[in-house]
């Protein structure tokens, strides 16, 4: 009698099981780029509020932290050189601090303040102004004067630059920046399952009604995915390489992440994927990796605080932290990978 | 073996037969889902062979579709990327001509990933 | 033989210790299995079958069915799968295969092998249809068939020469 009553119990609770969640998926173009945001459990009201919201903030940031576009960006960009103090927009006040903040922890391998040297390389605009590299003696200028974010001092409302060739170019962490406002403003609105994904580089929270998001890596080196990782909470997964824009002159590429020590592009890693909670920490820390190089790139992602990060050597070599090792599915069949332990 | 066991072996061969003949090689049912200017404008099923012009502010974009994937054919942007992304074959492989304004995802029957980090 | 103060406690009958030592049993291969990698995920021996197949002949259809949903239940609760879609499945694939067994047994001269056959079909179209209801509302999820078939045919015929081995048939 008692294995009927039993059974029957645990059928009724099996039967209050909903069905299986499904992920909604919408698309545009801001920022820049393609952005994608994927739902999970939303009512449609509150689906096309957040979609609207995400547009509406892409859109403002794409606009206000432009380097050279009539903007508050390419305001200040004018108004520090002339090396006097004056009252810099309030709302670029966070972004400033915060890109202040990575730098130093970057050692200056993330250094917002070459803008002069991007535009040098053309790669202030999209699509790049067709031509050869710059000048080598153009580039001893450059590093010459040595423009570097230190040389900026935020007081209050107020700025000044000590140094006339600073010119800020948030490009190496505006996506993560950006990924993470919009990440905010969805949760203000009452999102709680959600990635948010620029061009490629995403923030997801929450889950899928307690299944993790299924993130997939492309792989750097070629057509398909390289790799799945498993997130849940609040996870964001960055990846830079030098594959994202570039140009090629007489048989040689050249990409767009400088390396301020020498004015060139950096060398030595394909790319460079980084897991963090923070989009922007995130960003700039793959912005720093690259530039820091095969080599040392373990000694700065201590420096920054981020643990979990994987680097595609120009060899074609895959190097990992052991904290990202375990969570990494290969989807493609890879060597062993190099587990490199941060210092 | 008696002949119960023979005629349930029998229907249970031809059932499996059966299956294979109507199922297997199908591209599990995957498709190329095309948005131009952030709208879904076509679904092609990737097990069809077809070409695809899409209208943006440049002028068009080509996207084929053949042997069990899809790829952007031709494009009036000046630096190619799309081109070069190449073949998309697994759910979730995306690729996207930026300047016209084209975008092609691989959706795919359990949709293996949520999103593409690259 | 002398009744156990348990027994008298607790009024397990026979029965009750046929199906326990039997479920039992198949709990154990189930979670011995659920330790083998698989080429494609959810494709197991379903060496566990084999065990209801045995109670089946043994014992009659009625312990057969208790021994093959306690695995289930028991099993999921022992991997911490209990209400995952995993566990509908199993259950789908055991409801189906059980009630296949009751039609099939009728048959005259019919063995573990041919009933080993239609159960592992059973089981695996009891699968699909739950996870085509529930899960995968998607015709692509077919493609996933022939392969679950052509195990399913093959381990079924596996068990079920063993539990005719085992009953003296083979």
């Amino acid at each position: 009698m008692i294995r009927w009553f039993l059974f029957a119990a645990l059928a009724l609770v099996g039967a209050c099981q909903a069905p299986a969640p499904s992920v909604t998926r919408h698309e545009f173009l801001a920022f820049g780029t393609l952005v994608s945001l994927s739902f999970h459990g939303l009512d449609e009201a509150l689906e096309a509020r957040a979609v609207r919201a995400a547009m509406d903030d892409f859109e403002y940031m794409h606009g206000a932290w432009h380097p050279w576009e009539p903007g508050p960006l390419a305001r200040v960009n004018g108004l520090l050189p002339l090396g006097g103090r004056f009252t810099y927009p309030p709302s670029l006040r966070p972004l400033l601090l915060r890109a202040q903040e990575l730098s130093r922890a970057s050692g200056g391998l993330f250094d917002p303040a070459i803008g002069g040297l991007v535009k040098l390389w053309g790669f202030h605009q999209e699509p790049r102004p067709p031509g050869p590299p710059p000048d080598p003696e153009a580039i001893a200028r450059w590093l010459a004067a040595r423009p570097s974010l230190d040389d900026v001092v935020i007081d209050g409302l107020e700025m000044v630059s000590t140094n006339p060739a600073v010119v800020l170019d948030f490009g190496g962490f505006a996506k993560g920046y950006g990924v993470d406002r919009v990440i905010e403003h969805l949760r203000e609105l009452g999102v709680r399952d959600a990635i948010v994904n620029a061009g490629g580089d995403l923030r997801a929270i929450g889950d899928k009604g307690g299944r993790p998001w299924q993130v997939g890596i492309r792989d750097p080196r070629g057509p398909g995915v390289l790799a799945r990782l498993a997130v849940s909470g609040d996870e964001s997964v960055f990846t830079s390489g030098d594959y994202e824009r570039f140009f090629e002159y007489q048989g040689r590429r050249y990409h767009h992440i400088l390396d301020p020590r020498t004015g060139y592009p950096a060398r030595g890693l394909t790319s460079v994927t980084v897991v963090t909670r923070e989009g922007a920490l995130a960003d700039a820390a793959a912005t720093a990796l690259m530039v820091a190089g095969p080599e040392e790139w373990p000694r700065v992602a201590r420096a920054m605080g981020v643990e979990q990060v994987m680097v595609v050597t120009e060899a074609g070599e895959i190097q990992v932290t052991p904290a990202l090792a375990g969570r990494l599915q290969w989807e493609k069949p890879v060597p062993e990978p190099r587990v490199r332990p941060l210092p | 073996m008696s002949l119960a066991d023979g005629v349930i072996l029998v229907l249970g061969l031809a059932l499996t037969v059966a299956a294979w003949a109507a199922f297997a090689g199908r591209g599990a049912g995957q498709t190329a889902v095309v948005t131009a200017g952030g709208e879904v404008v076509a679904r092609l099923p990737l097990d069809r062979p077809a070409r695809l012009a899409v209208p943006g502010p440049l002028g068009e974009t080509v996207v084929e579709v053949r042997d069990g994937a899809v790829r952007f054919l031709s494009s009036p942007c000046t630096r190619q990327i799309c081109i070069h992304s190449g073949w998309l074959r697994e759910g979730g492989a995306f690729a996207a001509c930026l300047p016209n304004r084209v975008s092609v995802r691989v959706t795919a029957l359990d949709e293996r990933y949520d999103s593409i980090n690259f | 033989m002398t009744a156990s103060i348990s027994e008298s406690l607790v009024g397990a009958s026979a029965r009750d210790r046929q199906i326990a030592s039997l479920a039992a049993l198949a709990v154990v291969v189930h979670l011995a299995e659920s330790v083998l990698p698989s080429p494609i995920p959810g494709i197991k021996p379903g060496l566990a079958n084999a065990v209801v197949l045995y109670a089946l002949l043994r014992h009659g259809w009625e312990v057969a069915a208790w021994v093959g949903l306690l695995r289930v239940l028991v099993g999921s609760l022992l991997l911490g799968s209990f209400l995952s879609p995993g566990f509908f499945l199993s259950l789908g694939g055991a409801l189906a295969s059980l009630a296949m067994l009751a039609l099939v047994a009728r048959l005259p001269g019919v063995t573990a092998l041919g009933l080993g056959v239609a159960a592992a079909l059973a089981h695996t179209a009891g699968q699909f249809t739950v996870a085509y209801l529930w899960f995968i509302p998607h015709p692509g999820l077919f493609a996933l068939l022939p392969a679950f078939l052509t195990a399913a045919l093959v381990f079924g015929a596996a068990g079920g020469l063993v539990v005719n081995r085992l009953c003296g048939r083979g």
